[in-house]
């Protein structure tokens, strides 16, 4: 007979063993030929045999086949062979009760821990992970004598996941008892100040298996502990972990999203894509489907400071924003920073997004290769030399010229439009000491229609790191990176006018990061120089025959310097302070000549009187400003916290966008003699509670922010080959001010994630002339203004094999001019607009669904497949992509166009492979 | 741009089976204000301001023209020529007495001073007056397009001219076109006309980043296939004036304008500022476009096959009647448009649709003067 117990009296049953002895219980023999039998089929049959009763829940078994471990064959030996699938634990009692306790290892200890007796050395003992050992580790630090002594002390160590070796960031660490708790670094260290004596200590992090250690501490040191992953990323530790992540982090508005987590987003067109899982966060939007790059908290999309390997992304987008332009099989866990912005972030004043990726995994080879209905991708990793040297490997590309070449349409097939991308990291560490990294990242589109113009994108960075270590509470990151962007547009009809043009940014920049854990205090201050060089554009003609004239304009130089220290102060247990600043200045270097102009009317080409010129590298205007940032973080009780958070940004580099999204023909620029830094500050508030024994988090945020320095663009302007920006843009002011409301469950079989956010963002010119003054100089909604926005997600985790997921979004339909008037001029009729942005497009709605299978996860099998089926928009709604307005010789008529008219559904299927 | 839009537009119907349904946004407001259309030119008798008001979205198809202004044009030697209203907002120079001189400025000052209104003063910069070269060419070509029904040809008009001295850079185009029908009925009285249309296109090009003000191939007017302007024959008369670069900016900011397709990558829709200043309120908008050129032309006839030429009035026969004392409604209802001998019975062919019973309903049955102006040249050869 068997039975389904429910999970809460397994977990008792589990906390009630360490009273009985592993050793002492009765020898189960196994003698029937078991091979090819399923897990329950099994189950059935020794029951019938023996006086052994299973507890088990299904769906931990269910693709248990057994295989042929031999017989006679003592059962906990098989058992033992099946748990080499990690997922997959069990405990024997001496009543022949088998429990199968799936995720939940089980420790049993041989009576009461005398504090004597498990003395243990102050070392860097690593905590000795052994198979079934996670629910209980005792460690001691100190000499128990000193535990009468007064005051708190610390413990500090460095969490790694314990198959690939790399650092687990993010993690908590935390102490029941106490409420105390802190969070894992990017390097995987934690550092928490505590009272002597005995305590839990609890490490959890989404996607790992949690630990707990009942550590005896009566000094100040450290412990190392090594967590283990639940690599098929449908696994799901059992026991509720910790989330109180949201409580410990001291700045507002900070969002973590880790693979695993991001494995169960639903997807559209089959892709995991980084940018719009960032969608789900309140307060981060985007202007339509297929708008490159997202708006954070009403700030415009070059506003947001991408990382990856340290390096500034310039164009985060394949496809015109269908994709994003970083495979997401690289990352790690990514980190948007829509609020309080750390001190060593800077350079735009919206958010940073901060891609960790992936390090090679140092234990074994991976693999996993992939294909969707526009991508396929592949992915290597594995030791170079084992625990010391490692790399990873990932390339993605497309098929859609192939595609596209089917196509019965002339114009279509002699088009062209794909991408690839890719990412190679080597990471050393030679020594304890030391660790070093060296990463690439490459991506390419091209597009061309049928007719003649090409249109290719290309981001390359490069990048080194250097991790040293002074010792355990004290250490360095040096980096130093190149980013490089450009594009290519070219034209060879008709001949006279064959052209290339093109546009191009390239920054290097180094950065030295020092952090220091001392007591109370987590300090963190740097130095980080980066230059610029752009290449506003060149226009050059493509064939003898063109009659253009060669026009390049002067490329423009500058270095951006900032200087930053961050503390973050636990000043007891319930109140932590992070207190920064940052002063940054940017050093404008002459070469391009700069024009002055007349006074008393707006700046243009016809209003010149007179120029200036600088020599090469000659510094002709600098700014500087400090930045500062401030967090309060209050716990006001043991689930619940308040924080408060004050932060500047200045920005130096601006996307010159005068269409509703980024286009794929926008350019960079850098601040100049003209056009100022941008200057963004946002004062916010948040309340966080962590309900029903904190498997749900809520939270509470407001925010109000002011950009200063804004700008707009004059009326009708095209922003190609533009050599005085100045003259194109009207100076404006931003404001911007929201509520957000969140709602989340990430554990457990069912999952969600609502959030609504209301926000508004607006701008005003600030110019005097006519040509500078946009709605006469009042307040208008900025294109970004969706007040209203709700977004559900929903997950279901049926077994570990297939889950289903859906999400739902619905929004305010973004701000829009509409035309009000006609005229005529020789005969063209012509339309005249209201107010900017006076009117909204209707809102948005959509649904999606998506299921995952993946395929038995039985032990040893070399490939593992998954499958994910989803439909996009399953309520096949028109959601307005935009109104546009056609007009003829008399008439004028309105259109919506909707981009995804209908569900869209899509099927993927990946491998992983290699995999031991 | 243009044909990157295209191109996307083209991408997101495939990837995605997009859709465009039409829609009528819902606005509350009565926009007023003053457009002005006006032209002076190096020729007599074409130098003319038009006046209008603008009109409210769902009023469509309405004309407003603004009366009882006062105009003049001045230009920088002081000199002052009236305008005066010949038709409703039409105002003109004296046809025989002014004419715009190549290298002179002009600037035009509007008096508002219709009984009532508030004597505002709207007034254009001075506006130099530059010479434009003449078209060396215009031709066309045969594009072959795929039908359901084989191979139709569309014609694509081009347009060739240069500078040589490289002065005029700024280039504006405007086309009148007329072509010939018949109807293909012998009795109907008006059987032979005349159709004559204006350009609706904005056609401008400038020649500023060049080496050499020089245009080759121009693709100044794409005619799609199933048109019946090549049924008989077919002449287009192109305008060339040289602009100043403000007015090639102007142009270029209203055909980025008039091109949106909806796209995310547009330009962010805005009213476009003329160069015609209230003097009185800086607040006050003005529309549209004063304008100083100079002006050559240049006009081609096309006689050719084109597959794929709609027949218009193949749906024109409704009945035959035998007796036509029967037939109600003669003239109102139904018309003539054939009358034949079947056998020794008489019988008349009748249509519903008048404009298949007498031409000048699309055009005019006035043959154009310069209608043989192409057999002329042969002849003269």
């Amino acid at each position: 007979m068997r039975a389904t117990v429910n999970l809460s009296v397994l977990c008792l049953l589990i906390w009630l063993a360490p009273i009985l002895d592993l050793s002492a219980q009765e020898k189960i023999v196994v003698s029937f030929n078991y091979s090819g039998l399923s897990f329950k089929q099994f189950v059935s049959e020794v029951e019938r045999r023996d006086s052994v009763r299973f507890f088990f829940k299904d769906e931990w078994v269910e693709d248990i086949v057994l295989g042929d471990y031999g017989q006679p064959v003592l059962l906990n030996v098989l058992l033992d062979s099946l748990t080499r699938n990690d997922s997959f634990h069990y405990y024997i009692d001496d009543r022949k009760n088998v429990f199968i306790t799936g995720d939940l290892a089980v420790k049993v200890h041989d009576g009461r821990v005398d504090e004597e007796e498990n003395y243990i050395e102050p070392a860097d003992d690593l905590v000795r992970e052994e198979k079934g050992e996670e629910a209980a580790l005792f460690f001691n630090i100190g000499n128990p004598s000193l535990g009468k002594l007064p005051g708190k002390v610390t413990v500090s160590g460095y969490i790694k996941n314990n198959q690939s070796g790399e650092p687990v960031s993010g993690a908590t660490v935390y102490i029941e008892k106490l409420s105390a708790g802190t969070m894992s670094n990017q390097y995987g260290f934690y550092s928490l100040s505590i009272p002597r004596g005995s305590h839990v200590v609890r490490f959890s992090f989404i996607g790992m298996k949690e630990k707990s250690v009942h550590l005896n501490i009566f000094s100040s040191g450290e412990m190392d502990v090594e967590m283990s992953s639940t690599l098929v990323p449908l696994r799901e530790a059992v026991i509720t972990a910790n989330r109180s992540v949201i409580l410990q982090r001291t700045e507002v508005g900070v969002e973590k999203i880790d693979m695993a987590t991001f494995g169960v987003m639903p997807t559209s067109m089959g892709e995991a894509d980084i940018i719009k899982s960032m969608l789900l966060v309140t307060g981060v939007q985007s202007i339509g489907e297929g708008a490159v790059g997202f708006n954070v908290r009403g700030g415009a999309s070059d506003q947001n400071l991408i990382l990856l390997y340290g390096a500034p992304v310039y164009n985060s987008s394949h496809f015109f924003g269908f994709f994003s332009s970083v495979n997401s099989d690289v990352i790690r866990d990514v980190t948007l920073y829509k609020g309080g912005m750390p001190a060593r972030y800077g350079g735009r004043i919206s958010s940073v997004l901060d891609i960790e990726t992936r390090q090679g995994n140092k234990r074994q080879f991976y693999g996993n290769a992939g294909i969707s209905p526009v991508t396929t991708h592949i992915l290597l990793e594995g030791p170079l030399k084992k625990d010391t040297a490692s790399f990873i490997l990932a390339g993605r590309t497309t098929y859609s010229n192939w595609v596209l070449r089917l196509m019965e349409d002339e114009a279509i097939r002699n088009s062209m439009a794909g991408f690839y991308d890719m990412n190679a990291k080597v990471s050393y560490d030679p020594d304890d000491k030391n660790k070093f990294e060296l990463s690439s990242y490459l991506s390419h589109d091209a597009f061309k229609l049928s007719s003649d113009t090409l249109y290719s994108f290309d981001n390359r960075i490069v990048a080194v790191k250097w991790q040293h270590f002074f010792n355990n509470r004290f250490f360095s990151v040096l980096t130093a990176n190149n980013s490089n962007y450009h594009y290519d547009v070219s034209g060879n009809y008709p001949l006279e006018e064959s052209f290339i043009m093109s546009h191009k940014i390239n920054s290097t920049g180094i950065n030295a990061d020092f952090n220091i854990y001392e007591g109370r205090h987590q300090i963190n201050y740097g130095l980080e120089m980066t230059h610029y060089i752009v290449n506003p554009g060149d226009y050059l003609p493509a064939s003898d025959s063109s009659l253009l004239i060669p026009k390049c304009i002067e490329k423009e130089r500058a270095l951006e310097g900032a200087l930053y220290f961050e503390d973050k102060i636990n000043l007891n247990q319930f109140i932590s302070l992070n207190t920064g600043i940052r002063l940054s200045s940017f050093s404008v270097m002459g070469g391009k000549p700069v024009l002055i102009y007349a006074q008393g009317i707006t700046k243009s080409k016809y209003s010149v009187t007179d120029t200036l010129s600088f020599r090469r590298g000659e510094i002709m205007k600098t700014y500087m400003g400090p930045e500062l940032r401030a967090s309060l973080n209050i716990r006001t009780s043991e689930n619940s916290s308040v924080k408060i958070n004050y932060n500047r940004t200045r920005q130096y580099i601006h996307l010159l966008s005068n269409t509703v999204s980024i286009s794929p023909t926008d350019t960079w620029k850098l601040s100049d003699y003209y056009i100022k830094p941008l200057i963004g500050d946002q004062y916010a508030a948040g309340y966080y509670r962590m309900l029903f024994g904190n498997r749900i988090e809520a939270s509470a945020e407001i925010y109000y922010k002011v950009m200063r320095n804004a700008f707009d663009f004059k009326s009708g302007t095209k922003l190609v080959m533009i050599d005085n920006a100045e003259t194109d843009i009207v100076d404006a002011r931003g404001k911007a001010y929201g509520l957000e409301l969140s709602i989340k469950k990430p554990v457990g079989k069912v999952r969600f994630n609502a959030g609504y956010t209301f926000s508004r963002t607006f701008l005003r010119t600030t110019g005097s002339f006519r040509e500078d003054i946009i709605n006469e100089g009042s307040w208008f909604p900025s294109n970004v203004d969706r007040p209203n926005d709700l977004v559900v997600s929903f997950n279901y985790l049926i077994s570990r094999r297939f889950s289903l997921s859906a999400n739902y979004t619905w929004t305010t339909g973004r701000p829009v001019t509409y035309p009000v008037a006609t005229y005529y001029m020789n005969d063209a009729l012509l339309l005249q607009y209201s107010e900017r942005n006076k009117y909204r497009i209707p809102s948005y709605s959509r649904l999606d669904l998506s299921v995952k299978i993946s395929g038995n996860l039985k032990a040893g099998k070399l490939v593992n497949p998954h499958w994910t089926f989803s439909v996009y928009n399953v309520l096949s709604r028109q959601n307005a992509y935009s109104i546009f307005f056609l007009s003829d010789k008399h008439t004028v008529r309105g259109y919506k166009l909707s981009i995804f008219g209908r569900a869209i559904p899509s099927l993927t299927l990946s491998f992983d492979f290699l995999n031991k | 741009m243009k044909v990157l839009r295209l191109f996307i537009f083209l991408l997101l119907m495939f990837l995605t089976g997009n859709c465009i349904t039409p829609f009528f946004p819902e606005t509350e407001e009565e926009m007023d204000m003053l457009v002005v259309s006006g032209m002076i030119t190096d020729q007599y008798g074409i130098n003319t301001v038009r006046l209008t008001r603008s009109v409210p979205l769902e009023r469509q198809n309405i004309e407003r023209p603004y009366r009882n202004c006062s105009l003049i044009i001045k230009d920088d030697l002081d000199n002052v020529f009236n305008l005066t209203e010949n038709k409703p907002g039409l105002y003109e120079t004296d046809p025989e007495q002014f004419k715009g001189e190549v290298g002179r400025k002009y600037k035009l000052i509007i008096n508002n001073n219709r009984p009532g209104e508030n004597n505002h003063i709207y007034e254009s910069p001075f506006i130099e007056l530059i010479q434009v070269p003449s078209i060396d060419s215009v031709y066309y070509a045969k594009v072959d397009e795929d039908s359901h029904f084989g191979i139709v040809n569309a014609c694509q008009i081009y347009l060739d001219t240069q500078d040589a001295l490289n002065k005029c850079r700024n280039f504006r185009w405007d086309f009148t076109e007329t072509w010939e029908f018949h109807l293909p009925y012998d009795s109907v009285k008006h059987r032979i006309c005349w159709i004559t249309q204006n350009s609706q296109y904005i056609r401008i090009k400038s020649t500023s980043l060049m080496s050499e003000s020089r245009i080759i191939g121009f693709p100044l007017y794409y005619i799609p296939p199933y048109s019946d302007r090549f049924g008989v024959k077919y002449s287009i008369l192109v305008n060339q004036y040289s602009i100043s670069s403000q007015e090639y900016d102007y142009w270029q900011k209203v055909q980025n304008m008039a091109e949106n397709v909806g796209n995310l990558y547009d330009v962010v829709p805005m009213s476009i500022a003329g160069n015609m200043y209230c003097t009185d309120d800086s607040t006050e908008m003005v529309l549209g476009y004063f304008s100083v050129s100079s002006v050559t032309s240049k006009r081609i006839f096309i006689k050719d096959n084109f597959e794929g030429l709609t027949d218009r009035y193949s749906d024109c026969p409704y009945k035959k009647v035998y007796r036509l004392e029967d037939v109600q409604g003669l003239g109102s209802i139904y018309w003539i448009i054939d009358h034949q001998w079947d056998g020794p019975s008489e019988y008349w062919l009748l249509t519903r649709f008048e404009d298949c019973a007498d031409c000048r309903l699309r055009g005019t049955d006035v043959e154009p003067s310069f209608w043989h102006e192409d057999e002329e040249e042969t002849y003269n050869d």
